[in-house]
């Protein structure tokens, strides 16, 4: 686990050493999310819908809040651009102008009706 | 037609001068019967037009348009209810005012004769869609959206006013109905390709086409339900209907001009339908789903046969309806749930019934189910490019099928499988919620019965 396609930072290095301690932290993490859910979920003053602050952010991560949380590659933003955005554009600007054309052509010499 | 403005302008100081209580009832009440009065349009020659004087004329494919904006003032000020009962009066009273300003520069759009007076107009439908969207609309984000919406649109469409002088320098008059007649063919050079683009601008980015689309997500996502429903279904009409318009006097050049457009608005439905598919944003949804339906409109009305423009027509008026019914039952989602979030609120088929057959029914028209008029715009717009080039017809089925994936991906997704536990408290359905939706489908449903009304001058 500690290769170089790995590089070690502390929190690589943490969990690796010290799993249990790691395990411990998401527990008490856990455990406390569900307690605020459960005492919103039977509290009967509550109303409407109980607010997640994760999937706020999720939301905004993928709509709003881009830039932060996307970083563009090469592969993701130019091949994916020109494979979807230009590449077809240019194709089929093609493959329709060469069929009309070639529709204009036997219109004029009245091979079709 | 000062039989609707001068009406409409009345409900202006109808909002200012009626007691608190009865601003909605009033304001509804009487745009709903200025309406009805529209329907006196339904009298429509097939290629005639009822000149009402030197300034105002409406024919087959403004008089649907026409009775489409009058239609949607009422539903307008129902869906608004809502969101607007913690402001204040004064408030209240303003964004009622933004609304029939925008109803009446809708109007004079409509009927416009002289072009200056479509242009003027065109442009000044802007201003209170931009006051609305900022002010009112829900997240920081709507400044954004506004400036977005007003630069991408005025920028697009002021080459179309430097087009409009010249034509008025070189031909005397503007009079669209003198246009047709004097109309030569345009020939071939580099200024007529610069002219061409200066008119077809304004309206592709309105429409809009692929690559000028992005004011339009963040606009309908960011604008508040009237906005929303308003934008969708009569502005983006804005765009079509002009271009409708201004491809009688642009020819043959459109012929050469138009590859570009039509290759873009093609894939770019395919490219918008998909994304439609991987969005969690309800509204946003929507939206995309509205660019991929416009450009079927732009492709039809680009291709300029008389079966792509009537499908033109009845796609704009299906889509309208359509649309801004499924704004509507968003935004009865983000009252209860104050998110668009779609995975939030899923599973309400056992808590809200009704308003299921109403998701249904605007799923099943959004993905153009016959016998509704979404279908015989689809149609005939297909048919007509197929006859155009045969190879279209691939990504016309590629689009229909993804338009029904996620048409149906959305009804599944807010009505089918298990509700998510903590939705148990929502609010039911009002009775204002439930005649809004029956008065968006039954006039669907209604044309449906009788479609020549909507298919346009060439019918």
């Amino acid at each position: 686990i500690l290769s170089s396609q790995h590089p070690p930072n502390s929190l690589n290095t943490l969990i690796e050493i010290l799993p249990h301690f790691a395990q411990a932290e998401w527990l008490a993490v856990r455990s406390r999310l569900k307690r605020e859910y459960l005492l919103q979920y039977n509290d009967p003053s509550c109303h409407g819908v109980m607010e997640d602050p994760a999937l706020t952010r999720w939301t905004y991560a993928r709509s709003a809040n881009i830039y932060p949380n996307f970083r563009p590659t090469p592969k993701s933003s130019s091949l994916l651009g020109a494979l979807f955005g230009i590449g077809p554009v240019l194709f089929w600007y093609y493959v329709f102008k060469t069929d009309r054309d070639r529709k204009e052509k036997l219109i004029r010499e009245g091979k079709l009706d | 037609m000062l039989k609707f403005i001068i009406p409409t302008i009345m409900l202006m100081p109808l909002t200012w001068l009626s007691k608190n209580n009865f601003i909605w009832v009033n304001t509804t009440t009487h745009s709903l019967l200025i309406s009805f009065t529209s329907l006196l349009l339904l009298n429509q020659f097939n290629d005639n037009s009822l000149n009402y004087s030197l300034t105002f004329f409406s024919d087959s494919l403004s008089a649907p348009l026409l009775m489409l904006t009058m239609w949607l003032l009422p539903l307008t000020l129902m869906a608004s209810q809502s969101h607007l009962t913690k402001e204040p009066l004064t408030r209240k009273k303003l964004y009622i005012t933004m609304l029939i300003t925008l109803q009446t520069l809708l109007i004079m759009t409509f009927t416009a004769t002289e072009l200056i007076m479509f242009y003027i107009t065109f442009e000044s439908t802007l201003i209170p869609t931009l006051i609305i969207i900022t002010r009112w609309g829900n997240q920081p984000e709507r400044l954004n959206a506004g400036l977005y919406f007003l630069f991408y649109t005025l920028m697009g469409s002021l080459p179309l006013l430097v087009a409009l002088t010249y034509l008025q320098n070189t031909l005397g008059s503007l009079n669209f109905l003198l246009l047709q007649y004097w109309a030569q063919p345009l020939p071939i050079s580099w200024s007529n390709t610069l002219m061409w683009l200066a008119y077809m601008m304004a309206f592709l980015v309105k429409m809009p086409l692929y690559g000028l689309h992005l004011w339009l997500p963040k606009a309908h996502v960011e604008a508040p339900i009237a906005g929303s429903m308003v934008l969708a279904a009569v502005l983006l009409k804005l765009g079509g209907y002009g271009m409708l318009r201004i491809t009688s006097i642009l020819s043959p050049m459109t012929e050469h001009m138009a590859h570009p457009f039509l290759v873009l608005s093609l894939w770019g439905m395919i490219m918008t339908s998909s994304i439609c598919l991987r969005q969690t944003d309800l509204k946003s949804l929507i939206a995309y789903s509205s660019v991929s339906h416009m450009a079927l409109v732009i492709t039809a009305a680009l291709i300029q046969t008389p079966w792509s423009y009537m499908g033109a027509t009845a796609l704009m008026i299906a889509h309208g309806l359509t649309s801004s019914m499924l704004f509507c039952l968003a935004n009865s989602n983000y009252e209860r749930t104050h998110s668009r979030t779609m995975i939030l609120a899923r599973g309400l088929q056992i808590f809200l019934p009704l308003m299921t057959t109403w998701w249904l029914l605007a799923c099943l028209a959004n993905l153009a189910l016959p016998p509704t008029i979404n279908l015989i715009g689809e149609l005939l717009v297909i048919t007509s490019t197929f006859s155009w080039s045969n190879l279209t017809i691939i990504l016309m089925a590629m689009n229909i099928l993804i338009t029904a994936l996620y048409s149906l991906y959305m009804l599944i997704t807010t009505q089918r499988g298990k509700h998510s536990h903590h939705i148990n408290n929502l609010t039911p359905s009002f009775t204002r919620e439930h005649t809004l939706m029956a008065l968006h489908i039954i006039p669907l449903l209604l044309l449906s019965l009788n479609p020549k009304i909507i298919l346009g001058f060439l019918y």
